[in-house]
């Protein structure tokens, strides 16, 4: 649960409303403070990475360097990688979107019921244990080579953290307030809809936002499983064939999505519960 | 034990009996822990009473059970003529020492809890609270949210939503409690008016004899281990304009000695 936790205070930072010259400068400040780091860590990394197959000379099977896979990229985009990325990115929206609703309605519904609560948990925490690795060829045998089988790879890779988060979220309301709800006239019904859920919005984006890194690694071990196209397909071909420079490419594209999908998680739920930043400020 | 003291605004229209609070021979225990042993004591309807003890007499254990959070083990707890947890529940309103604003709501929508939970929609919710909010001298504030007010603030707010819920039993579990001592006199102040204004019955819980003078026409002395009613105490004291003349006063000061040399004793 650590790991869940510290990840709620990713994220970044967005000027206040009442943002004069002053406090605009601080914010420009504070933004370069965060955004300089690791673009240094990058550079560097980018430049010892161009080193090895420029001065130390590892053959490009191994290790191409990163100008031979940026030309990899623009000659195979059109023709390769951008249908690819379309379709590995329609199983992940896909897969995430089925996750998120069934996530949400098994945490609403095991918060509501103790009795299904206890009689669910180990099975849940169970579902956890079994590899998908193993689960996804099976997938692809009864549903074929269509997109099914990836959607329900990403969906159960991402589901768990949801629904943990989730429930987490929803539990944590203080007792007191419950009590206090009780004395304002409050049902069972207008605690968890007034209260609860929007107390448990910030755990269940913190769900989400790991959920989003893992989304695509989903997909990928979908397309692994059996697929005519997608990254994982371009990936498989490319490693048979020794063009590295080609998976090194599908890796960037993956990585790239996976920060987008988890960006846009973060800007969603600055719109949502702009308050709980604001509160763990104060 | 019981208390003399006079109903300050006869109910009208009403024929039941005017005792608004009602505990005849009232034990709690938790487990093998007598939290409150045979506690007795009456509070006519809109009679202001304070209870005063140590930490761990079972002040709030009582205001739980008033309330109907939870029932005696023993004995009978009767809120004007309600002896079940829902109808005592459904009478009283219940304000814990932190305020517990929802953060994501703004002023006008906390205090339009209660409303909302009656079945009004949102928009009729907060235009019904606005007067209300007018009236605690928070006019302006409506759009706020919790985060932007001082401590001082949100308590008002949490008042402000414990009112609008229009109970006539109103219970404070040390309500001052978490504020600095300025703030304090200015709440207990504007707390004391806004009760002379529209008169609630009322329970006081604090640990603090001042303002259990200040704000309760009765105060109620309770020891620990277990929970006990030592003395209820009349305060009956002269009207004066500001509580600082009030607290000046003699009178104001034998009965504050009083009651601490009773809760010396209780220690």
């Amino acid at each position: 649960m650590t790991v869940m936790e510290t990840m709620t205070s990713t994220g970044t930072d967005v000027p206040t409303s009442d943002a004069d010259t002053g406090s605009r400068r601080r914010w420009l400040g504070a933004t370069a403070k965060r955004i300089l780091p690791p673009a240094g860590i990058l550079l560097v990394i980018g430049i010892l990475w161009q080193m090895v197959g420029d001065v130390f000379g590892v053959p490009d099977y191994i290790l191409p360097t990163l100008s031979e896979i940026w030309a990899s990229a623009s000659e195979n985009w059109e023709d390769t990688f951008a249908s690819a990325t379309v379709v590995t990115l329609t199983e992940v929206l896909i897969g995430f979107g089925v996750a998120i609703v069934v996530s949400v309605s098994i945490a609403l519904t095991l918060h509501m019921s103790p009795v299904l609560r206890t009689a669910f948990m180990p099975l849940l925490i169970g579902s956890q244990a079994v590899p998908i690795v193993v689960i996804a060829p099976v997938l692809a045998i009864i549903f074929g080579y269509t997109l099914m089988p990836k959607v329900i790879v990403v969906a159960l890779i991402c589901f768990f953290s949801i629904v943990v988060n989730t429930m987490h979220g929803l539990a944590s309301v203080d007792p007191e307030l419950i009590k206090v709800m009780r004395t304002l006239d409050a049902s069972r019904w207008a605690i968890l809809r007034r209260v609860e859920i929007p107390a448990a919005l910030p755990s269940f984006f913190t769900g989400l936002r790991i959920s989003a890194t893992y989304a695509s690694v989903g997909a990928v071990f979908g397309e692994f499983a059996g697929s005519l196209d997608g990254l994982g397909y371009v990936m498989i071909q490319a490693t048979s064939q020794l063009q590295t420079d080609m998976v090194f490419v599908a890796i960037f594209i993956l990585t790239f999505m996976s920060i987008s999908l988890f960006v846009a998680v973060s800007i969603v739920e600055r719109f949502v519960c702009p308050w709980a930043r604001k509160e763990d400020r104060r | 034990m019981h208390s003399g003291t006079e109903v300050q605004a006869p109910a009208a229209g009403r024929h039941q009996d005017e005792v608004g609070i009602d505990l005849v021979d009232v034990e709690k225990r938790f487990g093998s822990t007598v939290a409150v042993s045979g506690a007795s004591l009456s509070l006519p309807r809109h009679g202001r009473m304070s209870i005063v003890g140590p930490s761990g007499c079972g002040k709030s254990t009582i205001l739980s059970m008033i309330c109907g959070l939870t029932d005696p083990t023993d004995g009978v707890v009767r809120v004007e003529g309600a002896t079940t947890m829902k109808e005592r529940l459904a009478r009283c309103a219940w304000m814990p020492q932190r305020d517990l604003l929802l953060p994501w709501r703004d002023v006008a929508g906390n205090a339009a809890l209660a409303l909302e939970n009656h079945g009004t929609s949102k928009r009729a919710a907060r235009e019904q609270v606005l007067d209300l909010i007018d009236r605690f001298g928070l006019s302006g504030f409506e759009k706020k949210y919790p985060h932007q007010l001082s401590g001082g603030m949100r308590q008002r707010v949490s008042f402000l939503r414990t009112m609008a819920a229009g109970k006539d039993v109103l219970l404070f579990d040390e309500p001052f409690g978490a504020l600095d001592s300025i703030t304090r006199a200015d709440l207990q102040q504007w707390l004391r008016r806004t009760l002379d204004e529209a008169p609630r019955t009322t329970v006081l819980v604090t640990h603090d004899v001042e303002e259990a003078l200040l704000l309760g026409d009765t105060v109620v002395v309770m020891s620990a281990r277990p929970g006990r009613i030592v003395q209820q105490i009349d305060v009956r004291l002269p009207q004066t304009e500001s509580r600082r003349e009030l607290i000046r006063h003699p009178e104001f000061a034998q009965l504050r000695d009083e009651l601490l040399s009773l809760l010396e004793v209780t220690e």
